[in-house]
């Protein structure tokens, strides 16, 4: 007599080849696939809810996205060709003007005199009164103020002068016709 | 020659890499290596400095091919072995529909575009990169040497202070972009972070989904100040990716005792020496956990004090050169005689108290730390993730206290400028990744993000098991 086939359910011993085949059955193909979907959509809505609301609510992120990140883009769309030297007055001012026209306008071995503190206060150019901050946009070209001409062995060696006005001109030999009150000049030899 | 150097640079990371590769995940291969080649090639300039071999491209590039050949051959046999595991990692694997992930990145994406073009656009006109490493680096471009005339400058180097004296990570790699004609060098610093955010996410990937990692990412690059940052060129984020990574890799090293993880752990260490002297913090931190392990005999003493030797002797080595080759006696900023300030103790925990909880700062980073540090308590409890906050709590406690010691209390407690407000705002950059790698990695929030690769995904998570 033949024996009875019972049902059998999977056990622990069923084999990788039976596992996977459940796996893949349909249904559960289909309920894999309403939970990813689920997963997607809430998850989604979850996710840009949050985002939003940090972006919208902490000021950090508000700064960093709205003023800070979408201002640049803003002024760089507007100037994408911007030169160098409009860049470095936008940033740091006017007085940055004085600093690129001694690049500009030197070799790159010069060794330059800028005014005194007091007249570059005077013409509200404080930054450059900063030694370094101004060596940094005239690199290598060197600079000695005015204020340190006992002091600073470089000053017997100067190539140039920034004149102010019509402070340093006598220093030089140069003719000029400009009206422009900034000039960055050779000095006598 | 842009395109060799930078190639160059890459194969010397990748030699480490080599030697390193069997525990690492493909997007840790790939992102490791120019970062290491980076801190490589600052380190060999600075070595080439000390016997004065002038700081050329040409020189640059055959001392890389030199340092690299000699790593790669003290483990060419490893090629074919890497090769192969590259070839493992990329089988195109089971479509993943997840378009949350998907969107995070596009998001990520874009906002890294966005402030790149806006790092690319303008001028470097940060005052410490100004009168500091980034005036240097146009030094060392120019005269191939490091102790150029900025250095022998005795006018300058007093207006400059002591943004002149940080280690030279930046002024070595600045100075290779102005020595190959480029106008501004900050592509580099995008670059860094480009590179650190891949890492980043691969080394959450290892502890949690894909989901997970990226919206950890996401959190650590758009923490406001740190993203700002971004578009500089400063030292503050390399240092935080340096000492982060290598915090992480000490960690996992500690979890795993491959001593892969420690390999890198101690480079990326070297590495955030070679950027800031204060990330010596770090060294303090791994010490303890170093000397726990030897004294559980899961490490030897001799492979204990070789790791802390490279980043120590940086410290030291860059500090005599300061001192002894450079010439310059610093001027210290610490108070010359200790006495105990109740006042002015509870004044620095006050306002750096204000610091973290500034959300126009640090956005969520602080508050979620401390939030989930709450959640988590019965786990840390059970030791879960123990070491980690050992490390995060012992470099930010000395990091703290080395302001308290600063004399100019007025200049101190400044706003807008003063050290507080600035270098100590900016040195917490460190603690922003490890604060969210401790949000998204700790039981509580592993468990959750387990139940969603588990649940939708299918996939097998592995959470960290804890060693005692």
């Amino acid at each position: 007599m033949a024996k009875k086939l019972k049902p059998t359910t999977p056990t622990k011993n069923t084999t990788k080849s039976e596992q996977k085949s459940a796996n893949t059955s349909p249904v559960k193909k289909d309920n894999q696939i309403l939970k990813l979907v689920a997963f997607n959509a809430l998850g989604g809505i979850g996710m840009i809810f949050f985002i939003y609301t940090i972006f919208h609510q902490v000021p950090g992120y508000k700064w960093m996205y709205f003023d800070m990140l979408k201002g640049n883009m803003k002024a760089i769309a507007k100037n994408p060709d911007m030169t160098l030297e409009k860049k470095h007055m936008q940033k740091l001012g006017g007085e940055m003007e004085l600093l690129d026209k001694i690049k500009n306008e030197t070799p790159k071995d010069a060794i330059i005199i800028m005014p005194t503190t007091q007249m570059l206060t005077d013409i509200k150019a404080t930054r450059i009164q900063n030694f370094a901050f101004s060596y940094y946009f005239t690199f290598p070209r060197m600079l000695v103020y005015e204020d340190n001409r006992e002091k600073d062995s470089l000053y017997k060696k100067a190539t140039h002068i920034l004149t102010i006005g019509q402070w340093g001109i006598d220093r030089t030999d140069a003719t000029f016709d400009s009206n422009n009150p900034f000039r960055v000049l050779a000095l006598k030899k | 020659m842009t395109a060799l150097l930078i190639v160059l640079i890459y194969i010397s990371g990748l030699s480490i890499v080599l030697h390193t590769y069997k525990p690492l995940s493909i997007l840790e291969k790939f992102s490791i290596p120019l970062l290491l080649g980076c801190f490589i090639t600052s380190l060999l300039m600075f070595l080439m400095s000390l016997v004065y071999i002038p700081l050329t491209i040409l020189n640059i590039a055959l001392t890389l091919v030199l340092f690299s050949a000699a790593i790669i051959g003290m483990g060419y046999k490893n090629i074919n072995l890497f090769y192969q595991s590259l070839v493992v990692q990329i089988k195109p694997t089971k479509i993943r529909i997840d378009f949350i992930w998907l969107g995070l990145l596009a998001f990520g994406m874009l906002l890294f575009y966005q402030i790149s073009l806006k790092g690319l656009f303008w001028p470097i006109t940060e005052m410490d990169a100004v009168a500091g490493y980034d005036l240097l680096a146009k030094g060392i471009a120019e005269e191939k040497i490091l102790t150029n005339s900025i250095f022998t400058n005795k006018e300058l180097v007093l207006s400059c202070g002591p943004r002149l004296f940080y280690p030279p990570f930046l002024s070595f790699i600045n100075s290779l972009a102005y020595s190959l004609g480029y106008e501004t060098p900050k592509l580099i610093n995008i670059v860094l972070v480009g590179n650190f955010l891949i890492l980043f996410y691969a080394l959450v990937r290892r502890f949690s989904g894909p989901l997970a990692a990226m919206l950890c990412t996401l959190l650590v690059f758009i923490t406001p100040e740190m993203f700002a940052h971004v578009a500089f060129s400063l030292t503050n984020y390399p240092s935080a990716i340096f000492s982060s990574i290598a915090i992480i890799y000490f960690y996992i090293f500690f979890q795993e005792r491959d001593p892969a993880y420690a390999i890198l752990s101690c480079l990326f260490l070297s590495g955030s020496m070679m950027i800031r002297s204060d990330n010596v913090v770090f060294i303090m931190a791994v010490t303890p956990i170093i000397a726990l392990m030897i004294y559980k005999k899961e490490v030897k003493v001799g492979h204990g004090l070789a790791y802390l030797a490279l980043p120590v002797l940086i410290f030291f080595a860059w500090n005599l050169y300061i001192k002894y080759v450079i010439g310059i006696e610093q001027n210290s900023f610490f108070v010359k005689e200790f006495t105990w300030d109740g006042e002015k103790f509870d004044k620095l925990w006050k306002y750096v108290f204000g610091l973290i909880t500034n959300k126009s700062l640090y956005g969520l980073s602080f508050y979620a730390f401390f939030t989930f540090l709450i959640i988590n308590i019965y786990f840390l409890i059970k030791k879960d993730m123990w070491a980690f906050i050992f490390m995060f709590m012992v470099a930010l406690i000395p990091y703290t206290m080395i302001y308290y010691f600063i004399e100019d209390e007025a200049y101190l407690f400044a706003e807008g400028g003063g050290w507080l407000a600035s270098g100590y705002k900016r040195g917490l950059f460190s603690y922003i990744p490890l604060a969210w790698f401790y949000v998204f990695v700790s039981k509580g929030p592993s468990l959750f993000f387990k139940f969603i690769e588990e649940k939708i995904f299918e996939k097998k998570v592995r959470l960290i098991e804890q060693k005692e």
